[in-house]
């Protein structure tokens, strides 16, 4: 399974040159759910939900089953309106426009979902952590205030390598 | 080799020892620290690198390669990390650090998980992992200074070392001290017994306990060893003293012995030499056509060299008995005017002879003594002679008698050749001649003056010889105790000093022989000396003379045929009454014969041949003084 992962990683791990976008962020969507730790573990699995962008539900599809996140079985939940959630701790919202994106992390914002976009306003918009583009490179930054009203809380080791951090909440 | 101080050894000792305990102890914690401090060193890098990479780990994650390098940047505090590098999921260099002391990072990940350890240096490869991924690889190289830890232990241990062997100095004193102490009280007395032999000395006590027995023993062997040579230093002594005693003795005796030699040699020479004279005038009296002066001068000779003889063998006789003590003293009252007068008179022919003078001083008032007259005059005659004997012609001799309450004095002086020191300790020693030459030419056997001393000790006396030397005169001095003085009534006229003794006839002497002869030529000679004399030819008739006449004086042979004087003796007294005088005449003078005269009652004994001068002297001195 090392040796699984190390290839995988190797396919996806780079964010920069030739590599897909899209498996770039299904590898941190993964990652990402190793430096935060949710207030209630789920039950059976630990599923993930894209919305919006197929290419990272796809790329997620690919790197889930060879892994377990928080010693459960992962899955990618591909879904098309903020209502298929369901029991997911992590919510992809990919490039929608600004109103999509924020009535979708009102629906959810008071559930323990770790919300992700990719967004320029993404932050701002009630997103805990936000892809961005940094000298061609894939980054992201943090909301801490956001993970605290999601009753999240975010590694510093995340936080240390994160191109931005909000600490608090955005009015 | 040399011979070194033992405290100076025991020092080294202690001392050696210290540092020996330091250098084990020092090397032993070094070695160990080493061994630990590299594993520590180990350790250390590893808590390093896994610190590294969880802060790198989220970097790689999410290839951050800022953060990275921040993180690696960061160890430029650590002094001893020479290099640190990270490398991506598939071995490619992703960040990295070198001091600038280190080399460049190899570009490609060194391979699997490891920790290697090379002297001072430690390189370690490590994966770094979030929960089951492998996210890359840590590689770091650390150089420790061990040199300079190795400098900081031995600037320790020099300290250690120095303060440990001045703690052990401080104490190796002190235990020498109580050790040493004893120890050269020991050494100095034996070495002062090795120099002085002086067994006397001791050891000074020690506290110790150890030494204590020691000192205590050696002190024990000591007294031993002293009380063993005293003993055989005692021993020794003894036995020279007893070898010395020995040897004096022994060269006593022979001298004794080659005195008696010489004596006898003496002896034999002078009783020989009267033989030649005799021999001759009876030849000269048997020729007939000797004319009567020549007869008579033959028959002086005769007379002179007969009583040579016999008073030469009478002096023998008296030797004898003193030598074997069997000399028993007739002591009897004499006044000092007989008994000096007899002296005299048998010493005048000689001093006569040599024409030199003699002066008699006597105390004045009249004295008699308690002595045996015969041998006191006999005593003085022999000073008087030997006097003569060793004084020229023409020399004077002076007798002098002094009595003082203390003692009776007789001295005998001479202006003759005198003594040396040397020789007056032997002059009264039995055979001793000063002069064998002079002696020989004047005849005697040397036996004079240890007569006189024998004679005069008897009486409880002494006697001296002085002399200043040779050619200076001699004295010769007799002292007896004063108790031999017997004071004499003042008025004492010569005619009450022939006191008759009662029942006696005066002056009457009876001389008794069966050799008729002898019987007349004694009474004849005794007669010329106007002593009424009556004669008797056998036993029988001596004994019944002395019961008819009551002579004062009888004077009997003892081997009479018919009544032998033994028994003429025995009746005579066993009569009683009758206080005659007994003379025994025998041939034999042996101390049997004089003890069963004694036995028999005789009062003298007389051993042939008699001198007649003797019994006359003898005779006159009985019977002109009276026994009150």
């Amino acid at each position: 399974m090392l040796f699984a992962a190390a290839a995988l990683s190797s396919t996806v791990i780079r964010s920069q040159g030739n590599y897909a976008e899209g498996a770039v962020k299904a590898a941190y969507l993964y990652r990402f759910t190793q430096y935060v730790e949710w207030p209630a573990a789920p039950s059976a699995s630990f599923t993930i939900a894209v919305m919006d962008e197929p290419d990272v539900a796809e790329e997620l599809g690919k790197l889930l089953p060879a892994h377990l996140i928080h010693e459960l079985p992962a899955r990618v939940r591909a879904i098309r309106s903020i209502a298929e959630v369901g029991d997911a701790a992590v919510l992809y919202i990919g490039h929608a426009d600004d109103q999509r994106v924020r009535a979708a992390i009102a629906a959810v914002s008071q559930r323990p979902i770790l919300i992700v976009t990719d967004n320029p306003s993404g932050l701002s918009l009630g997103s805990t952590i936000n892809f961005t583009k940094i000298d061609n490179h894939l980054r992201f930054e943090i909301s801490v205030s956001s993970a605290q009203r999601s009753h999240m809380r975010v590694s510093s080791e995340l936080l240390n390598v994160a191109a931005k951090v909000e600490a608090k909440r955005t009015p | 080799m040399i011979r070194q101080s033992l405290s100076t050894a025991l020092m080294r000792v202690v001392l050696l020892t210290t540092a020996a305990a330091v250098l084990v102890a020092g090397l032993a914690m070094l070695t160990r620290d080493l061994v630990v401090i590299r594993q520590s060193w180990a350790a250390d890098m590893t808590n390093e690198a896994s610190v590294l990479a969880l802060a790198t780990g989220p970097a790689l994650a999410f290839d951050d390669k800022r953060v990275a390098q921040q993180f690696l940047d960061a160890l430029s505090a650590r002094r001893s990390i020479l290099m640190a590098a990270v490398y991506d999921n598939d071995g490619r260099l992703y960040a990295a650090y070198r001091a600038s002391r280190a080399n460049q990072p190899p570009a490609r990940a060194p391979g699997l998980e490891r920790t290697t350890i090379h002297g001072s240096r430690v390189e370690l490869v490590q994966p770094i992992v979030r929960g089951s991924d492998v996210l890359g690889t840590m590689y770091l190289i650390a150089q420790y200074d061990i040199v300079g830890r190795i400098y900081a232990y031995l600037g320790i241990f020099g300290f250690v070392m120095v303060l440990s062997l001045a703690v052990a100095y401080v104490f190796s004193r002190r235990l020498q001290r109580g050790i040493m102490e004893p120890l050269n009280s020991i050494s100095t007395v034996a070495r002062q017994l090795v120099e002085r032999r002086d067994y006397s000395l001791r050891v000074k006590a020690s506290s110790s306990q150890e030494f204590g027995f020691v000192v205590d023993a050696l002190n024990n062997m000591l007294r031993e060893v002293q009380s063993a040579s005293h003993a055989q230093e005692e021993a020794m002594r003894s036995l020279q003293e007893e070898v010395a005693t020995r040897k004096t003795a022994e060269s006593a005796l022979a001298q004794a012995d080659r005195r008696k030699d010489e004596f006898l040699a003496t002896l034999a020479h002078e009783l020989r030499n009267p033989l030649a004279p005799i021999r001759q005038a009876i030849r000269i009296l048997e020729r007939g056509n000797a004319g009567p002066e020549r007869s008579q001068w033959a028959r002086q000779v005769i007379e002179r060299q007969v009583a040579r003889m016999a008073l030469m063998l009478d002096d023998l006789l008296e030797v004898s008995r003193i030598t074997r003590g069997a000399l028993e003293l007739k002591k009897d009252l004499v006044t000092l005017d007989a008994l000096t007068n007899a002296a005299i008179e048998t010493a005048r022919p000689m001093i006569d002879a040599k024409r030199q003078s003699l002066s008699v001083h006597l105390p004045a008032r009249a004295v008699s003594l308690r002595v045996d007259p015969l041998r006191l005059s006999q005593s003085i005659s022999n000073l008087l002679t030997n006097a003569s004997k060793y004084t020229n012609p023409e020399g004077s001799i002076i007798l002098t008698v002094q009595i003082s309450p203390q003692a009776v004095e007789i001295s005998v002086q001479d202006n003759g050749i005198g003594l040396e020191a040397a020789v007056i300790p032997t002059l009264f020693q039995m055979f001793s001649q000063v002069d064998a030459a002079i002696d020989r030419t004047e005849g005697g056997l040397g036996i004079g003056l240890a007569l006189v001393k024998g004679f005069v000790e008897l009486h409880g006396g002494t006697v001296q010889a002085h002399s200043e030397g040779l050619g200076k005169g001699s004295e010769f001095v007799i002292q007896l105790p004063a108790t031999v003085v017997v004071e004499m009534p003042t008025v004492t006229a010569p005619e009450t000093r022939e006191v008759t003794m009662p029942g006696t006839s005066p002056r009457k002497v009876l001389v008794a022989d069966d050799n008729r002869d002898a019987a007349d030529s004694l009474a004849a000679l005794l007669e010329m000396g106007g002593i009424t004399v009556s004669i008797a030819h056998s036993g029988r008739e001596a004994f019944e003379k002395i019961i008819a006449e009551k002579p004062a004086v009888a004077i009997l042979d003892i081997g009479m045929a018919d009544m032998t004087g033994y028994e003429i003796a025995r009746r005579v007294r066993s009569a009683g009454g009758n206080p005659i005088y007994l003379l025994a005449v025998t041939g034999w003078g042996q101390a049997d014969d004089v003890a069963r005269a004694k036995e028999a009652g005789f009062d003298e004994h007389f051993t042939k041949p008699v001198d007649p001068d003797r019994i006359e002297a003898l005779i006159r001195a009985k019977v002109s003084v009276g026994q009150s």
